[in-house]
């Protein structure tokens, strides 16, 4: 299981992923968790036969049970309820479902209802089995549908994820478990900044990880001594290509713009598979 | 006991006096510097909500509550914030500048203005929001 990420989003995370994906002479199971923005379908094209909605649980407050005493809303860390001298307000689209209020509500007046939160979209393009999850606009949590997505991951696959942008509880949740962490980076101050931030991330979940960088051109270097200082491999450098870049913005993976690069991909995922399987050190 | 009949007025502040500078933003301040309508400073609480990623409005909204503000002076409040707030009854008022003490003076003047609605839809985090791919 690899998860694609980046400190930031527009780094060609989602690019490299797919690439990766399509470069595999395998079975993969693609996962897009970007559930805000999900858009590697726009490159991986598959034909999405199946639609399961996820829900989560949310808090149901009985008035007549009620004492107003006030500690649901003390003890919610994501403020979503505030209690008046009469009235207990819930606010849903904060809710995390913790179950901290039900569970230690004193008057037993709380009771849980179901609220949709979004939608896990599947099917398949060639050798991918592809899904991805949808997030209802106006809802704060991702995590719950990053979960019902991987609940899916069937054992032994070569398994590719998506992973939110950012370093967030739902990037956290997405790279939970991961065998490991492709961070792609671009060779800029602002992209080294966010990979920093990144691998504070990975480091802490142990997760064995590597780099590419994108759009790379010889002239920042900071990265790869970044990398080299933190004993963090480079896999692959993807140089600025204007054919890559038009083939991108008409939605055409750069793989099949350029389709050498294949072999590139799957040397990294050869590498990954090395370490993996403990053949080989990585950043640890 | 006379203080409870007062009117208690919480001015968004970022600090815990009457001289202190008002902050425009309601659920983000660092300080609410209560006073009544003579002037006296009752109390200064500081927001610990300030920094919560998601719904700060709501927990300085139920800190006022908890407290029995009867009026809000502030800048800027979005639709979270203002529900318990008016459900509670507390009056809101906008249009704050310079120190508590003179954005007392300017709500006792009625230079203020009562909000009734939302003038902030959309409530930030505390970290600017992440560029997308
Ligand atoms: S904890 Fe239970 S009794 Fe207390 S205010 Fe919340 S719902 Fe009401
Ligand atoms: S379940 Fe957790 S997050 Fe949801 S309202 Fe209750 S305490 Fe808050």
């Amino acid at each position: 299981m690899i998860t694609i990420a980046s400190g930031k989003g527009g780094t060609g995370k989602t690019t490299v992923a797919s690439c990766l994906a399509m470069s595999a002479r395998q079975t993969v199971q693609f996962l897009d968790c970007d559930v805000e923005e999900p858009n590697a379908h726009i490159f991986l094209k598959p034909r999405l036969t199946r639609e399961e909605a996820v829900s989560q649980d949310i808090p149901n407050v009985d008035r007549n049970k009620c004492s107003f005493c006030g500690q649901c809303a003390e003890i919610c860390m994501f403020n979503a309820l505030a209690v008046l001298a009469d009235e207990v307000l819930t606010f849903p689209e904060l809710c995390h479902s913790c179950g901290g209020c039900w569970t230690l509500c004193p008057e037993k007046a709380i009771t849980t209802t179901r609220r949709e939160i979004g939608l896990i979209k599947s099917g398949s393009a060639e050798n991918i089995h592809f899904t991805q999850g949808e997030l209802q606009v106006g809802t704060a949590t991702s995590p719950p549908i990053i979960k019902a997505m991987k609940e899916t991951i069937q054992k032994n696959s070569l398994v590719i994820i998506d992973a939110p942008p950012g370093t967030s509880c739902p990037v956290v949740e997405t790279m939970e478990g991961s065998d490991f962490v492709l961070l792609v980076t671009e060779p800029t101050a602002m992209g080294l900044n966010d990979l920093a931030i990144a691998l504070q991330v990975v480091r802490v979940l142990d997760i064995p990880c590597g780099v590419i960088i994108n759009r790379g051109t010889d002239v920042y270097s900071k990265v790869e001594t970044f990398c080299r200082e933190n004993n963090l491999p480079v896999l692959m450098k993807i140089a600025v290509d204007r054919a890559i870049a038009e083939a991108y913005a008409m939605g055409i993976p750069a793989v099949e713009a350029k389709p050498e690069l294949r072999e590139d991909f799957r040397k990294v995922l050869n590498h990954i598979k090395g370490v993996t399987a403990g053949e080989r050190t990585c950043c640890h | 006991m006379e203080e409870v009949n007062k009117l208690q007025i919480a001015i968004c502040s970022n600090n815990h006096d009457l001289n202190s500078q008002v902050d425009e933003r309601f659920g983000r301040c660092a300080y609410f510097v209560v006073v009544d309508e003579t002037g006296n400073l009752v109390k200064a609480m500081s927001n610990s909500s300030l920094n919560s990623p998601q719904g700060a409005g709501i927990a300085a909204a139920q800190l006022l509550i908890n407290n029995q503000v009867d009026t809000v002076l502030t800048g800027r409040m979005g639709p979270k914030a203002m529900k318990p707030l008016q459900a509670a009854g507390i009056d809101i008022y906008t249009g704050i500048s310079g120190t508590v003490e003179q954005t007392l003076d300017l709500f006792l003047k009625g230079s203020l203005t009562q909000l009734e609605t939302a003038n902030s839809p959309k409530h930030g985090g505390p970290l600017p929001a992440e560029g997308r791919a």
